[in-house]
């Protein structure tokens, strides 16, 4: 399948859907990526981000999209 | 439907709490929409060939070995109204952490058990005008052991919609690994200056931060033997500090366990030069970070250290200069000031010179200790 729709961005960019599957839309929505944080832990520091997801995807469809490192693959029957 | 996936760096993917084995230390989900988790959750990870993926909708869609109505989530302790935090967590290698619990603000002082540190909680939540920006939650807690065969299959019977024990929390049973907890947790984005005065002490001495670029949090971990956990963390940019505190059933709390962390984020090779030669003194080692990249810095102090290194700071000349890390850390009287400390003004590179300069003048490395990971290679250096 493509995708016309694309999440790929830099930190704190706030990209938005809809992102357009060949069958139809198939996630409507947001990923909010937050800049890169650390963490501690034992073995020392964990860098890491976070990824907020809002939308809503839609039946019978499939759907993959990036943001930054996360990627995002959504199906429902 | 809405989640939040932290995901470690250099890691690829949505953290599938499906497949555990599958999830990097570290990784988590939390869910704080119902109508995700009971019909949309299967729908937000690739779970085709699973035969309990269904929808909600379409209960009996190919695939199905039976109904799955309820959802994942829809029994146990989650209610139906808004506000339902779920979190699913790979704490370790070998263990899954799930926290069930509604977000509402903290009932009363009585949750806390009556300890000072504790019960403080609820009075920071009066320090906070920007209720937007206020997240509190408390919730119920697993710790799933998977190197058990018992954690494994009590961790798959939570998650699995089909188990009939989806979403309900097993009871306590190390023995068979599963450990039962609660917390309350207390997380701030963009807060104002009273939050962090109210948290971790006086923020109006760091005029040179920006308050937008901040973040907290409070987490208070209760076991079932009554002891209490409480780890207090701010974040300013690209440096962070951490206060973790243990306490026992009857509020005491043993000072052997505290821990002060300091957290500088993409340090360049100056400040991990300065890093390793206040924990070391050693000139050759601390020259040779400039030839490494860009390095994160985690610095961990016990109270003893603190002890120590607030003797050192008060003995050092620059001790009585009132704007200096030396006088800021000598004076600090009480835990949260000790972290504050750590926050310079003037940006991420100042702590460890800041410290180097307190080894040097007294002619010893600072206590504590520090690792340094290169952002490049992700070696690892540890300090002394």
């Amino acid at each position: 399948m493509s995708l016309s729709g694309s999440y790929e961005t830099k930190d704190g960019q706030t990209p938005s859907g809809p992102v357009q599957a060949t069958a139809g839309r198939a996630f409507e929505g947001s990923i909010k990526e937050s800049t890169e944080r650390l963490e501690a832990t034992p073995d020392g520091p964990r860098p890491y981000t976070t990824y907020q997801v809002q939308g809503t995807v839609s039946q019978y469809q499939k759907v993959t999209g990036t943001a930054g490192n996360l990627s995002l693959e959504a199906q429902t029957r | 439907m809405g989640f939040e996936a932290k995901v470690p760096s250099g890691q690829q993917g949505v953290p599938n709490p499906f497949e555990p084995d599958s999830m990097a230390p570290g990784s988590s989900v939390t869910f704080t929409d119902q109508a995700l988790i009971s019909r949309q959750y299967g729908a937000s990870y690739n779970l085709v060939n699973r035969p309990y993926v269904t929808s909600y909708e379409n209960p009996l869609a190919e695939g199905q070995t039976r109904n799955a109505t309820a959802g994942v989530f829809a029994q146990g302790k989650v209610s139906d109204s808004a506000g339902v935090a779920i979190g699913v967590e790979k704490l370790n290698d070998t263990t899954m952490r799930v926290s069930v619990g509604s977000i509402e603000g903290v009932k009363n002082e009585a949750t806390f058990g009556g300890q000072a540190e504790v019960a403080g909680l609820a009075r920071l939540r009066g320090g906070v005008t920007n209720e937007r920006a206020l997240t509190e939650y408390h919730l119920d807690t697993r710790d799933f052991d998977l190197s058990t065969p018992g954690g494994r299959q009590a961790y798959e019977d939570f998650i699995n919609p089909l188990s009939g024990r989806a979403g309900v929390l097993p009871d306590h049973d190390p023995a068979n690994g599963v450990r039962a907890g609660t917390v309350d947790s207390l997380k701030v984005t963009n807060e104002n200056s009273a939050f962090v005065d109210a948290k971790i002490g006086n923020f109006t001495a760091k005029g040179g931060l920006t308050l937008s670029s901040a973040d907290g949090t409070v987490k208070i971990t209760h076991s079932p033997d009554g002891t209490s956990s409480v780890s207090r963390s701010a974040r300013f940019g690209d440096q962070g500090v951490q206060v973790d505190r243990t306490f026992a059933a009857d509020g005491a709390e043993d000072v052997s366990k505290r821990q002060y962390t300091s957290l500088l984020h993409d340090l360049p090779q100056g400040g991990a030069q300065g890093t390793v030669l206040a924990f070391t003194m050693d000139d050759r080692w601390a020259n040779s970070m400039m030839t490494r990249g860009r390095q994160d810095v985690q610095m961990t102090f016990t109270q003893a250290d603190i002890d120590r290194l607030q003797e050192q700071a008060r003995q050092n000349p620059r001790f009585q200069d009132t704007g200096s890390f030396a006088n800021q850390i000598g004076t600090a009287q009480d835990p949260g000031h000790v972290a504050l400390s750590f926050v310079r003004g003037t940006g991420r590179d100042a702590l460890p010179w800041d410290l180097a300069y307190l080894a040097v003048d007294s002619g010893q490395p600072v206590p504590g200790r520090a690792t340094l990971v290169d952002r490049n290679t992700g070696l690892k250096t540890r300090v002394p």
